[in-house]
C-alpha cells in the first residue's frame, strides 16, 4: 500500500477524499502536519494588535474621515486649474503678441498711402539697384 | 463575552465599553480573515481597523446585527476583495510586493510543506485563498464558507478544487523535492 504524502493530505483536509494509507508511520505524519497546521491556526501578531488598538482608538476619539478620496479630488482640482493656468497664460502671450503686431500695421497705415505706379517704381528701383551692385 | 447568535443592539451610553468589549473578543478573529486573505501585515491591519470602524458606525445608528461573528467574518472578507479590487490597490500596491518572501511571522512552520504551502497561497486569487484559508486552517464547512463569502457551495468547491490544483502545481515546479 502506498504511503500517504502531502498531497494527499491537502486532498483529505480540503476535499474529504479518504488517505490511502493508515498505517502507524502515516499517522505520525498526520499528527505532525496537524500540529503545524494548528501554528498559523494560533496565529496572534500581538505587536500589531497593540498598534491597531491604538489607532483605532484614536481613530474613534477624532474623526470618521477617509482622506483618500479628499486627496483625488483636491489632486484633481489643481491638475484642472493648472491646465486653465497654463493655457491662459499661453493665450495672453498671444494677445499680447498680436497686440504688437496690430500696432505695427497700425503705424504702417497711418503713413501716406503711395500711389500704385509710385510704389512700383520703387520696387523696381530697388530691384535695378541690386542687380547692379 | 459571547455574543454570537446574539441579536445585538447597544444603548449610546455604554456605546464605546461594549465596542471594546466586542473588539477585545473578535480582534484575532478578524485580522486572521483579512491575513489570510491579503497575506501581507500591514494590509490585513488596515483592513481590520476598517472593519472594527464600520461595527462603531453601525452600533451608533442603532442597527441591529444578527450574528455578530458571521457580519465580522462577511465584513472583513467583503472588505479584502474590495480591497484587492479598489483603484488605489492597483496603483500603489507593488508588483514585486508579490514576489517578496513570506515573512516569518506569517509562515512560522517548521515543515518545508506547510512553509511551502502557506508562501503559495499567496499566489492564488483572493476568492480561491480564502476558501482554501477557511476550509485548511479554520476547518469550517462548506456551507459556512459559502455564507461568509456569499456565494453558493459549488462556486465554494470550486474555489477550492481550483486552488488546490493550481497550487500542487506551483508547488510542485517550485520544489521537486517536496514529494516524497
Amino acid at each position: 500500500m502506498k504511503h500517504i504524502n502531502f498531497d494527499d493530505y491537502l486532498d483529505y483536509k480540503l476535499m474529504e477524499k479518504p488517505l490511502p494509507c493508515s498505517c502507524d508511520v502515516c499517522q505520525k505524519k498526520i499528527k505532525l502536519w496537524e500540529e503545524e497546521r494548528e501554528k498559523f491556526k494560533k496565529f496572534e501578531g500581538n505587536l500589531f494588535f497593540k498598534k491597531q488598538e491604538k489607532m483605532i482608538l484614536e481613530k474613534l476619539g477624532g474623526k470618521f474621515f477617509n482622506l483618500k478620496p479628499v486627496i483625488a479630488f483636491a489632486f484633481s482640482l489643481i491638475l484642472i486649474f493648472g491646465i486653465l493656468i497654463f493655457s491662459n497664460i499661453k493665450k495672453s502671450n498671444k494677445i499680447e503678441n498680436f497686440d504688437l503686431e496690430y500696432s505695427k500695421l497700425q503705424a504702417f497705415y497711418e503713413k501716406p498711402i503711395l500711389g500704385d505706379l509710385e510704389a512700383c517704381s520703387i520696387f523696381f528701383e530697388n530691384n535695378l539697384e541690386k542687380e547692379d551692385i | 463575552m459571547e455574543y454570537e447568535g446574539i441579536l445585538m443592539q447597544i444603548e449610546k451610553d455604554n456605546l464605546k465599553e461594549k465596542w471594546e468589549e466586542i473588539y477585545i473578543s473578535y480582534r484575532k478573529e478578524v485580522l486572521w480573515i483579512a491575513l489570510s486573505c491579503l497575506h501581507n501585515l500591514h494590509q490585513a491591519d488596515d483592513i481590520a481597523q476598517d472593519v472594527f470602524i464600520k461595527l462603531y458606525k453601525i452600533i451608533l445608528k442603532e442597527k441591529k446585527i444578527e450574528n455578530l461573528k458571521g457580519w465580522l467574518y462577511k465584513t472583513t472578507i467583503r472588505t479584502c476583495l474590495d480591497f484587492k479590487k479598489s483603484f488605489w490597490n492597483k496603483i500603489f500596491s507593488k508588483k514585486e510586493d508579490y514576489d517578496l518572501p513570506v515573512s516569518e511571522e506569517i509562515n512560522p512552520f517548521e515543515d518545508n510543506n506547510f512553509k511551502n504551502l502557506n508562501k503559495n497561497l499567496k499566489k492564488l486569487a483572493p476568492k480561491q485563498r480564502i476558501a482554501i484559508s477557511l476550509r485548511f486552517y479554520k476547518e469550517m464547512k462548506i456551507n459556512e464558507i459559502a455564507n461568509f463569502m456569499d456565494i453558493s457551495e459549488s462556486a465554494v468547491k470550486t474555489h477550492i478544487s481550483r486552488g488546490l490544483k493550481k497550487l500542487k502545481k506551483i508547488m510542485e515546479e517550485e520544489n521537486e523535492a517536496y514529494k516524497f
